[in-house]
């Protein structure tokens, strides 16, 4: 695929260095042990610094959804329609992402569970498949 | 309560025409609008001591380029970031200078031209800085979704989803703007449209059709801002800035979502529309005496977020009221009068600043509603505007 985006890594370094090892981690709170998305230097319940990057179940519900029709990303061409949704984890973030299946099928509730699809040598991108 | 210098409108102007200009420069565009704002006010612009926008380069050009290309002496000027939100913070900000004194006469607005940048969201804007890892219109390159559209759409979804509301409802609105800017001489889009060629037009991003995205317009628009005691010696009735709030950020804000329902970071909650109540309070009004409601309809469903997040209908419901008429010129609560981004023009609000002025003051053409005298800019960011014709 040709010219398509990347993440531009920032302070979620740790996330995308453990998805190109097909593992999902978010930040956990080392104090009251909440899971926060998007990465914060703080935990957004009781403001502690301390964390680990832990290893999430991949599981979740599909919260809501869109379906692209416009071609905006000129690597997305040839795959549109395509989905992007936004999953409830069971630990509680919602991360967006493809569901790998048919547009139609997508409901709100709809359990799925994480996928990886290795982009480049340093990027895999999370992704679901229905569970 | 009212504000202690009693900060006014006292002046509106815009281009001839909205449209698509690509023989058009934004600095002519700017120049045109604000030659004739200042000419409505009765101020030479030499008078003129401020200035405030909501966007620089590439849209609209800084706020230094614009004084020197016009030959404007300012003494306070403040640029926001480049999104068309931040219409109602501007007025804010030179309400708040008239009122400390830091200015006379501010000039609020911007020359456009959104047709500068090729296909708003693509690939072009995939390498801009603000699209990092995670931002607030949910873009997330990498997996083909851009911003604004996508993060509409995924509160749509949402919103229809729990409520049950349809695609046919987002019509109803598109059409009601759609006539009304046909009522008004320089809208972009006057031709109206019907429901059934609303369900017909193309998903931009599902559930997201076509007429349910405003248009990208090239033109111009300004306001200007003054004191009561300045506004005297001047030919025009003010507006007065009647009570104002600002712009809501955090966990439970989604530009596209009141608050409460539940997606990105939000929490899900019973949403309370009573937190909205300060700015009546401030304004002196009850929701009752709002004449016609203003909001940033950029998309079709903001009209619904904007109803409940300010307590017209109550969560859930607003699809409803916004289908049954209830929005038109005639209806219970008129909105966007001058058919908003949608139809009238993709001028990031200025234009339904310019709206809310001439109805005030009886210049709403075909428009006009009859003893309209308090008008309330307020969008599903959580800003607000309550202008009216007397403090
Ligand atoms: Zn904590």
């Amino acid at each position: 695929m040709t010219n398509r985006p990347l993440p531009q890594i920032d302070d979620d370094a740790p996330f995308w260095n453990a998805a190109s090892d097909h593992e999902f981690r978010m930040q956990q709170c080392g104090e009251c042990g909440h899971v926060r998305w998007p990465p914060s230097p703080v935990c957004t319940e009781c403001w502690a610094e301390e964390h680990e990057w832990t290893e999430l179940s991949g599981r979740g519900e599909v919260n809501t959804w869109v379906v692209f029709h416009r071609v905006y990303f000129d690597a997305f061409a040839d795959d549109v329609p395509y989905n992007v949704a936004e999953v409830e984890l069971e630990e509680g973030p919602r991360y967006l992402a493809p569901v790998e299946c048919d547009n139609d099928d997508l409901y709100r509730g709809m359990p799925v569970s994480v996928v990886f699809e290795d982009v480049t040598d340093e990027v895999s991108l999370p992704k679901f498949e229905p569970k | 309560m009212s504000y202690d210098q009693n900060p006014v409108l006292i002046g509106a102007g815009t281009t001839a025409e909205f449209g698509v200009f690509p023989d058009r420069t934004i600095l002519g565009l700017a120049a045109e609008a604000l030659k004739d704002a200042l000419d409505d006010a009765g101020l030479d612009r030499h008078e003129l001591d401020g200035l405030v926008t909501n966007m620089g380069s590439p849209l609209s050009r800084h706020y230094d380029r614009i004084c020197e290309a016009l030959d404007l002496d300012i003494e306070f000027s403040a640029q926001y970031w480049a999104h068309g939100r931040w219409a109602s913070s501007c007025v804010q900000h030179a309400a708040m200078a008239v009122e400390a004194g830091l200015a006379d006469y501010v000039a609020v607005g911007l020359g456009l031209k959104f047709n500068a940048v090729s296909q708003f969201g693509g690939n072009e804007r995939a390498s801009l800085s603000e699209i990092g890892s995670i931002s607030e219109h949910s873009e997330r390159p990498w997996y083909g979704m851009t911003a604004p559209v996508g993060g509409n759409a995924l509160a749509t979804r949402y919103y229809m989803e729990k409520y049950g509301a349809t695609s046919e409802d987002l019509a109803h609105i598109s059409k009601t703007f759609r006539d009304h800017a046909a009522l008004h001489p320089r809208s972009h889009f006057a031709d109206p449209i019907t429901i059934e060629e609303h369900q017909e037009s193309q998903y931009i991003v599902d559930p997201l059709r076509l007429y349910d995205c405003a248009p990208l317009t090239d033109g111009g628009a300004y306001v200007i801002v003054t004191t009561a005691e300045n506004a005297e010696s001047l030919p025009n009735e003010p507006a007065h800035i009647a009570g104002m709030e600002g712009l809501s950020a955090g966990r439970n804000n989604h530009l596209f979502a009141r608050p409460g329902m539940g997606i990105r970071t939000q929490e899900e909650y019973e949403y309370d529309a009573s937190v909205t109540d300060p700015i009546y309070e401030r304004a002196g009004v009850t929701r009752d005496d709002i004449d016609a409601l203003f909001t940033y309809d950029a998309f079709t469903p903001n009209v619904w977020y904007a109803l409940e997040r300010w307590g017209f209908c109550d969560p859930g419901t607003a699809f409803e009221f916004a289908r049954d008429g209830n929005i038109g010129l005639d209806g219970e609560l008129p909105m966007n009068t001058h058919g908003g981004l949608l139809s009238n023009g993709h001028i990031t609000a200025w234009n339904h600043f310019v709206e809310m002025y001439d109805q005030l003051r009886g210049k709403a053409g075909d428009r006009q509603l009859d003893g309209a005298d308090t008008m309330q800019y307020a969008t599903p960011f959580g800003d607000s505007i309550i202008l009216r014709t007397r403090p």
